[in-house]
């Protein structure tokens, strides 16, 4: 009996025990349940090690650190967490900055770099794989591997490698307590920074700018629409256009391209939907300059807002990097040396994106049914295959197979099985130049000739370089390699099985778009097109048509311009776009009555066309536009399901509206009419009074802030480290360039006065912490429109005034 | 039980957290409350007890003094993480976690006890 209960006894603890040991791993995140990753709550927890331990002392901190760097230096952080660099040499800059900006980025730059790569499923589980799958078929790592292999051999490169040493310096110093928070809560540890991670980065980039094609979209209208309805209906420049380089500033050159077009190059048929669809295009940024005839001081004022997906933490890291060589002030890119926007005591710079087409489909005609061979100028070639493992979270690996034919890799193929596409993308070319050290080399400038030169290698993305200098230069530059290319090559699929129809030279960089001191006395762009059609090679891609006539106009009519002059103009909301459309709003529509009692008519006349977060009128108009765009591309919409087809673009639709309202686009299908434009405009008018009458019987408050309200999300979008629903002015089309999750990512102007006054902002916080006071401190600050001023000639007085950080590195051994 | 009894595995279990805080894992609070169960106390609920209360005491003093520091900023994360609780819940969470492992630790090391004799 005694040996019955014992054995019952041992049975119970064995079971007991096998639970609390299921609990411990569980506990620990070592046990998945129903393949989703569970985060490690014990462990998460913890007061010692865990999330408690991520609390940030209020209060001023003193380091100390010992760093292989040549001589002392310090890092000393502002009142706003804005690191001030000070080294004696550019060596130990770029070292610290690599420290400074792991020290306060480390998660956003891992995790940036394994999106990149195609691995955020070996964090996140089976959620992300098509994400995964998606990079890798379109070869982001083949791209950022081929960088690595050509920048190593370049001299230049061990002045990066001080960058990687300083990321990695702070990486291997750190204890599983000092994680950042995200990586124990998805229980990951830092690996150490490589030269390929900051590649990755950099293609990244490059992917978010000029990754984007149109090719199977422009190819299904092309050959679904008559010829003359396509070229009515899908222009390519404007009747008036604003290029960035205006045409008297073009150089044209003794010889021209003398390659000619040749359609039959063009795939002819319909390609039905595929895997893998096009990207969000983005919303672009804006970056104007004033010289200083037009100024009140009599200094220039150089003004940039690039519009990226915003984010928390914020893409831009802002920093003072000072040496007795240089001091330099702006933004980076966590994860990539030197400064991309910013200024120094001489000069001041930035970029906006070229939207040039460097991204071509070309169809691939098989050999084998396998899939292993290809036609190509009538012989078979060997595709190259490369087998990309994809480790899952929770989950077995998965194995995808791709195929490298000469354009590129198999990125898109038809859900019918029956196209294959193979991508050419410039990102995928061996660099030429250091590119890398362009925004190193860039931020020690001081005037246009060593501007020039410093940032001659960068190759691709290609982005209108803007320029200033205190002594009263100014200019943009089109920089990066362009392909050149017979009219129309690169607007539709092209035949894979012909090498001829492969770009066969680059635009020669002197022949590049280049505008030095105009007349005018001001420069600007804003994504439309760089050059103008006078310019001698084709270029193509996707352009802006509204903000750059907002500031060209504010630019020509305004004078005495002055810095807060430029802060309102980055805040306006005004759309070029809502005035012109509301213009030809047929006064039929006065008679159309709301439930409400608001007359949409009248107060539609009556809106200043602001995009502002307290109006209802966006709303209504907002609503308008998506009725007059349905029902006018009616054969387009019942098509989308099957058949990518893009929708014509607005300056189109307002153009054909004036011009051709009788055009048989504007005649509904499914009707037994013939509906011509003023038809249209009454009918979505009709049904946009009916709509809103019903989204404000649903919403209390409407108006333009809480209809489309704006999200800046943590890339886990866990809402308790993102900062949602923001009500805030602005728009697309206007300066103040916001969409749900895009806007103005970085504002800052330059007076360049002596000495220097700045002035910057950007929605987010400089700690990549989310208990840090600084992770979303200026978010507020943003939305209102209000600027910081950026302490880069501040002296060590003032600034041990602000500091609230202050580290001193020693160097750990004395170099010779 | 005799005041020598209890003191002992007292200023162990004291001497263990201490160095716990500094260097080991958030499990080792199990281990040492297994030990200590096994040798020295005989009753499992009053092991349960004991080291339940004592971990959710420990946990809940280190995470709001550590908030504190902060102006709390860690507690409020975790309540809108955790669906927008109260942030005091934080506290009874984190405190009742490390408090149900360590006490359930010390039930099994009593319970092995009592087996093994």
């Amino acid at each position: 009996m005694l040996s019955i209960i014992s054995d019952m006894q041992k049975f119970v603890y064995g079971l007991h025990f096998s639970i609390f040991l299921f609990v411990l791993f569980f506990l620990n995140g070592n046990i998945e349940l129903f393949r989703k990753t569970i985060p490690p709550f014990g462990k998460f927890l913890d007061p010692a090690k865990g999330v408690w331990h991520h609390n940030v002392p209020i209060g001023y901190v003193e380091d100390n650190l010992t760093l292989p760097i040549s001589k002392q230096a310090s890092v000393i952080y502002d009142e706003r967490w804005v690191p001030h660099i000070m080294a004696e040499n550019l060596e130990d800059i770029l070292f610290l900055q690599g420290y400074t900006e792991a020290e306060n980025r480390l998660f956003q730059m891992e995790l940036m770099s394994r999106a990149a790569a195609g691995e955020l499923s070996s964090i996140f589980g089976e959620v992300t794989i098509e994400l995964d799958l998606d990079k890798r078929r379109r070869g982001i790592k083949f791209a950022a591997e081929n960088a690595v292999n050509a920048w190593k051999q370049m001299p230049e490169f061990d002045l990066a490698q001080k960058y990687i040493d300083g990321v990695n310096a702070y990486i291997s110093q750190l204890k599983p307590e000092d994680y950042p928070l995200e990586f124990k809560l998805f229980n990951i540890q830092p690996e150490p920074w490589t030269e390929l991670k900051s590649a990755l980065i950099f293609k990244e980039m490059s992917l978010f700018l000029c990754g984007k094609n149109e090719d199977i979209e422009y190819t299904n209208a092309k050959n679904t629409f008559t010829q003359d309805i396509f070229n009515q209906w899908y222009p390519e420049h404007e009747d008036i256009e604003n290029p960035v380089v205006p045409d008297h500033s073009l150089v044209i050159p003794d010889t021209l391209f003398g390659k000619q077009q040749d359609n039959s190059s063009f795939y002819n048929g319909i390609i039905k939907k595929t895997f893998f669809e096009t990207r969000n295009p983005g919303i672009g940024s804006n970056q104007w300059t004033v010289g200083k005839s037009k100024t009140k001081s009599g200094s220039n004022i150089f003004c940039n807002d690039p519009h990226l997906s915003l984010g928390l933490p914020s893409i831009w890291f802002e920093q003072h990097l000072k040496t007795p060589q240089f001091n330099a002030y702006g933004v980076s890119f966590p994860g990539f040396p030197g400064i991309m926007i910013g200024f120094n005591d001489f000069i001041a710079w930035g970029e906006t994106n070229v939207g040039q087409d460097v991204e071509d489909l070309f169809l691939i005609e098989w050999a084998d049914d396998k899939k292993n061979t290809y036609y190509l100028d009538g012989k078979k070639l060997k595709a190259d295959i490369r087998i990309e493992k994809i480790a899952i979270k929770g989950a077995d690996p998965l194995y995808d197979t791709i195929r490298y034919t000469k354009w590129g890799p198999i990125f898109k193929s038809s859900k019918d099985g029956k196209n294959d596409l193979s991508i050419r993308w410039l990102s995928h070319d061996k660099p030429k130049g250091a590119e890398f050290m362009t925004f190193v080399n860039g931020m020690m400038c001081k005037n246009y000739d060593e501007y020039l030169t410093a940032t001659e290698k960068f190759q691709t993305p290609a982005q209108n370089f803007g320029f200033s200098s205190a002594s009263g230069d100014l200019a943009i530059r089109i920089n990066g390699m362009l392909p050149a290319k017979y009219d129309q090559d690169g607007r539709f699929v092209e035949y894979g099985n012909n090498s001829k129809n492969d770009w066969s030279a680059f635009i020669p960089r002197q022949l590049n778009p280049h505008v030095v001191n105009p007349p005018e006395n001001y420069v600007s762009s804003a994504n439309q097109r760089s050059a103008s059609k006078n310019y001698p090679y084709y270029f193509t891609g996707n352009f802006e048509n509204y903000r750059n006539k907002t500031i060209i106009e504010k630019l020509k009519t305004g004078s005495d311009f002055t810095a807060q002059d430029m802060q309102k103009m980055q805040m306006s909301s005004f759309s070029p776009k809502a005035k012109e459309f509301v213009s030809v709003i047929p006064t039929d529509c006065r008679q159309m009555g709301s439930a409400s009692g608001i007359n949409w008519y009248d107060k539609l006349k009556e809106w200043s066309f602001e995009y502002l977060k307290d109006k209802t009128e966006p709303v209504f108009f907002e609503i308008y536009m998506k009725h007059l765009r349905m029902n006018t591309f009616d054969e387009i919409y019942s098509k989308l399901d099957e058949v990518a087809i893009p929708i014509p673009k607005d300056w189109v639709l307002y153009k054909n509206i004036l011009n051709d309202p009788l055009n048989e686009i504007f005649n509904i299908k499914k009707t037994s009419t013939i509906e011509n434009a003023d038809n249209i405009q009454k009918l979505a008018f009709f049904k946009s009074i009916r709509e809103i009458d019903s989204v404000m019987t649903a919403w209390k408050n409407l108006n333009w802030g809480n209809y489309n309200p704006l999200h800046i999300y943590h890339p886990t979008r866990i809402p308790a480290l993102s900062a949602n629903n923001l009500a805030a002015d602005g728009c697309p089309d206007a300066i103040n360039a916001k969409g749900n999750s895009f806007g103005p990512s970085w504002r800052m102007i330059v007076h360049q006065k002596n000495p220097v006054e700045a002035y910057g902002v950007y929605p987010g916080g400089q700690s990549g912490n989310p208990f840090s006071p600084y992770y979303k401190n200026m978010v507020n600050d943003w939305v209102e429109g209000k600027y910081h001023v950026l302490h880069q000639n501040i002296t060590m007085e003032e600034l041990s005034k602000k500091q609230v950080k202050k580290v001193v590195a020693s160097p750990n051994k004395v170099k010779s | 039980m005799s005041i020598k009894k209890w003191f002992l595995p007292v200023v162990i279990s004291v001497f263990l957290f201490i160095l716990n805080a500094f260097w080991g894992w958030w499990w080792m609070n199990g281990v040492i409350a297994f030990v200590i169960s096994y040798f020295f106390i005989k009753g499992k609920g009053a092991s349960f007890l004991i080291f339940f209360s004592f971990v959710f005491v420990f946990w809940l003093f280190q995470c709001i003094w550590k908030d504190a520091q902060s102006e709390y900023v860690v507690s409020q994360f975790l309540s809108a993480l955790l669906g927008e609780i109260s942030p005091v819940l934080t506290y009874i969470l984190t405190g009742l976690t490390g408090g149900f492992f360590s006490g359930w630790a010390a039930y099994l090391g009593s319970s092995l006890r009592n087996i093994s004799k």
